[in-house]
C-alpha cells in the first residue's frame, strides 16, 4: 500500500511538493502582503480597504456581464460588436422600469430589452447574412441615438431626471452584510463587526488587509439604491454627448489638485474645486 | 455583357434609395409613437435643404465624413475591418497640432508639411494593427478597437500633461498652442465651407483611380474578393494588409484637418470626435464606392446640420442619429435580400434557357 504511493507520487520538496490550492494560498497571501507593505510605507490606509474591495467589484459587475454577453455571442459563432447598443438600450429601458414600477421591474425591462436589441442584430446576422460586424455598429449608432432622443420625450423634465438621466427607481434591492464578520443585522439586531475591527488596526502588516479584502467581499452586498442611470451619459462638463464620455475625478500631474475632467473622448474643460 | 453591369447598377441604386425610404418610414412610425408629428418633422428636415447656409454647412461636415469613409472603405476592399480610424485621427491631430504649431513656412508648404505630418502619424498607428496582424495574426478588429481605446487616452494624458496652454479663464476650453496663420486652411466660403472639401474630393477620385484603375488596386480587391485565388497568383496576402492599412491609417490622419486647420487651428480635445466610427457608416451606405461615400456623406452631412432646426418645432434632434442607423441597418438588410433575388432570378432565367437548349 505504502509502496503504491511513492510511485504515484514521487516525494518533491518545496513549492512543487505543495498542492495546487496550497500554491494559490501562498501566491495570494505575498500579494497581500506586499500591498500591506506598501500601504504601510505609502501611509495609504484606503489602498487594500474593504470600501476599495468592494469598488472594485461594483465597477467590475458591468464589465463581467458585457464580457460574458461577448462570450456567448462569441460561442454561438456571431462577433458582437453591438453589445454597447444592447447595453444602452437595456439600461435605458431599465431606468424607465424601475422609474415607473420598481426596481425589479427595471431589472426585467433591461433583460427583455436588451435581448430585443439582440435580436434584431440575429435577424440581420443570422436571417440575412449581413456582416457581423456592419450589424454591430449599425446598431451602436442606432441605439446611442434612440436612447437620447427617448430620454428627451420621456425623462426630461420629471423630477431627478435629464436628457442623460432616468428619475429616481422606486424602491431598492435591500441591503446585506454578513452577520458576525461584517456587521450585518440578524432581524432588528445589529451583530459585531468583526472585520471591521481587525481591518482598523493599521498598524498591523497583513492583518487589516486581509480583513479588508475579505470585509470588501461580504458587505454592502446590495448597496443602497442611488440611481439608476441610463448609461449613455452627458459628460457632465461639456455636456457633449457620447457613450464613452465618463467624467472621473482625475489628478494632473502639472495641477495636484483632483479635477473633474472629462476622460476619453474628453472635452478639455476642467472644473476646478 | 454591358446590359448586365448596367442591371446590377441599376438594382444597387434602387435598393440603396429602397432602403432609404424604409428607413424614414420607420422613423416615421417612432416619431409617431412617441406623439410627434413625422409630416411636420420631414417637411423641416428636408425644406431646409433649400437654405443655401444650410447647403454649405452640409459640405462642411461632409469633408471629414468623405475622407474616414475613404479610410474605412480602403479596408473594407480587401475584407480588413480598420475600426480605429477614430483613434488614428486622435494621434494625428495631436502630432499635427504640435508640429504644425512648432514651424514656420510659408503657407501652401506649411499646410502641406502638417497634412504630411498628419498623413504620416496616422499611418504610424494603424502600421501597429497591420504589424500585428501580419507578424501575430492578431484580429484587426479587435486590435484596432483597442488601440482606439489606447490613442484616446494616449493622446487626452499627452495633450493634458505636456501640450496644453494654460488660458488665464480655467473654465475656458484648453488648447494647444495656436497654430500660425501660415498653416490655416483657406475657407471657400467664408466660415462656412473650408477648402479642405477639394482634398476629400481629391482623396475620393483619388481612391477610385488606385482601387480601379492600377495593378495595386486589382490586387487590393482580388485579395478581398477570393484570398485564396489572389494567393496563387501570386499576390502576397501579408504585404498587401500592411500596406492597405498604412493607406487607411495615412488617409485616418487627414480626417481631423478640416477641423485643425480650417476651423479651431489648435488642438483640443473634443475635435472632431466620432468623426472616426461615423466614416464606417458612410462608408457602408456608400458601398465602398467613391461615388456612393460621396453622396452619403453629404446626406449624413445634410442630416446633422438639418437636424438643428428640428428643435425649432420641438422634435429632439437626434430623430437624425437615430435616422442615420436605420438607413445604415435597413441599405445592409435590404441591399443582402435584393442581392438573393437577383441571384434567384439570374438562375430561374439560366435554367429557363438551359431547358430551352435541352429541348
Amino acid at each position: 500500500m505504502t509502496a503504491v504511493t511513492a510511485v504515484a507520487a514521487p516525494e518533491r520538496s518545496g513549492w512543487k511538493g505543495l498542492s495546487p490550492a496550497r500554491r494559490t494560498m501562498i501566491i495570494w497571501l505575498g500579494g497581500m502582503f506586499v500591498l500591506s507593505i506598501v500601504r504601510i510605507i505609502a501611509d495609504a490606509d484606503d489602498l487594500t480597504s474593504s470600501g476599495t474591495i468592494a469598488s472594485t467589484l461594483r465597477v467590475a459587475t458591468p464589465i463581467l456581464l458585457a464580457g460574458m454577453a461577448g462570450l456567448w455571442a462569441e460561442r454561438a459563432g456571431i462577433v458582437n460588436i453591438g453589445i454597447e447598443g444592447m447595453m444602452i438600450v437595456g439600461s435605458w429601458c431599465g431606468g424607465y422600469g424601475a422609474w415607473k414600477w420598481g426596481s425589479w421591474a427595471g431589472i426585467a425591462m433591461a433583460l427583455v430589452a436588451g435581448s430585443l436589441v439582440g435580436l434584431l442584430h440575429a435577424l440581420a446576422t443570422v436571417r440575412f447574412n449581413v456582416d457581423h460586424v456592419v450589424s454591430g455598429i449599425a446598431i451602436n449608432t442606432l441605439a446611442a441615438g434612440a436612447t437620447e432622443y427617448l430620454s428627451i420625450i420621456f425623462f426630461k423634465g420629471q423630477k431627478g431626471g435629464g436628457e442623460s438621466q432616468s428619475p429616481t427607481g422606486k424602491g431598492g434591492y435591500g441591503e446585506f452584510d454578513m452577520p458576525f464578520l461584517s456587521g450585518g443585522r440578524i432581524g432588528s439586531w445589529r451583530s459585531p463587526d468583526i472585520l471591521g475591527w481587525f481591518e482598523r488596526q493599521h498598524d498591523l502588516p497583513l492583518v487589516p488587509d486581509v480583513a479588508g479584502f475579505v470585509r470588501g467581499l461580504t458587505s454592502d452586498i446590495c448597496p443602497r439604491w442611488s440611481r439608476l442611470r441610463s448609461s449613455h451619459s452627458r459628460c457632465g462638463c461639456c455636456g457633449a454627448r457620447g457613450s464613452g464620455c465618463v467624467c472621473v475625478r482625475v489628478a494632473s500631474r502639472r495641477r495636484p489638485v483632483r479635477a473633474s475632467a472629462c476622460r476619453s473622448t474628453a472635452c478639455g474643460i476642467r472644473q476646478w474645486p | 455583357m454591358k446590359r448586365q453591369q448596367l442591371q446590377r447598377a441599376a438594382v444597387t441604386a434602387a435598393s440603396s434609395v429602397l432602403a432609404v425610404f424604409v428607413a424614414l418610414l420607420i422613423s416615421a412610425v417612432i416619431l409617431l409613437i412617441t406623439g410627434k408629428d413625422p409630416v411636420k418633422a420631414f417637411t423641416t428636415l428636408f425644406g431646409a435643404a433649400g437654405d443655401t447656409r444650410v447647403i454649405q454647412g452640409s459640405l462642411n461636415r461632409a469633408t471629414p465624413l468623405m475622407i474616414s469613409a475613404a479610410a474605412v472603405a480602403i479596408g473594407f476592399k480587401m475584407n480588413l475591418f480598420n475600426i480605429g480610424v477614430e483613434g488614428q485621427m486622435r494621434v494625428a491631430l495631436l502630432a499635427t497640432a504640435v508640429v504644425g504649431a512648432a514651424v514656420n513656412l510659408p503657407a501652401p508648404l506649411h499646410i502641406a508639411l502638417c497634412l504630411v505630418v498628419a498623413m504620416a502619424s496616422g499611418a504610424v498607428w494603424s502600421g501597429i494593427a497591420g504589424w500585428l496582424k501580419v507578424k501575430r495574426g492578431v484580429n484587426e478588429v479587435i486590435s484596432t478597437i483597442m488601440l482606439n481605446f489606447i490613442a484616446l487616452s494616449l493622446v487626452a494624458w499627452a495633450f493634458d500633461d505636456f501640450f496644453r496652454v494654460e488660458s488665464p479663464n480655467e473654465s475656458v476650453l484648453v488648447k494647444t498652442k495656436e497654430l500660425p496663420k501660415s498653416a490655416w486652411f483657406p475657407d471657400l466660403v467664408d466660415r462656412r465651407l473650408n477648402g479642405m472639401l477639394l482634398v476629400a474630393i481629391a482623396v475620393l477620385i483619388l481612391f477610385w483611380v488606385i482601387v480601379w484603375k492600377t495593378r495595386f488596386g486589382f490586387r487590393l480587391r482580388a485579395s478581398g474578393g477570393n484570398p485564396g485565388a489572389a494567393r496563387v497568383t501570386g499576390v502576397h496576402p501579408q504585404r498587401m494588409i500592411l500596406i492597405s492599412m498604412l493607406l487607411s491609417g495615412a488617409l485616418a490622419g487627414l480626417v481631423g484637418m478640416r477641423a485643425l486647420l480650417g476651423d479651431v487651428h489648435a488642438y483640443q480635445n473634443n475635435l472632431a470626435e466620432q468623426q472616426g466610427f461615423n466614416g464606417i457608416a458612410v462608408a457602408l451606405l456608400g458601398r465602398n464606392h467613391p461615388l456612393g461615400i460621396f453622396f452619403s456623406a453629404i446626406l449624413f452631412g445634410f442630416l446633422g446640420e438639418a437636424s438643428g432646426k428640428l428643435q425649432l418645432e420641438d422634435i429632439p434632434k437626434e430623430i437624425a442619429t437615430i435616422m442615420s442607423g436605420i438607413i445604415v441597418l435597413a441599405v445592409v438588410i435590404i441591399n443582402e435580400a435584393v442581392k438573393r433575388w437577383d441571384d434567384r432570378r439570374i438562375q430561374r432565367k439560366a435554367a429557363a434557357e438551359l431547358e430551352k437548349v435541352s429541348a
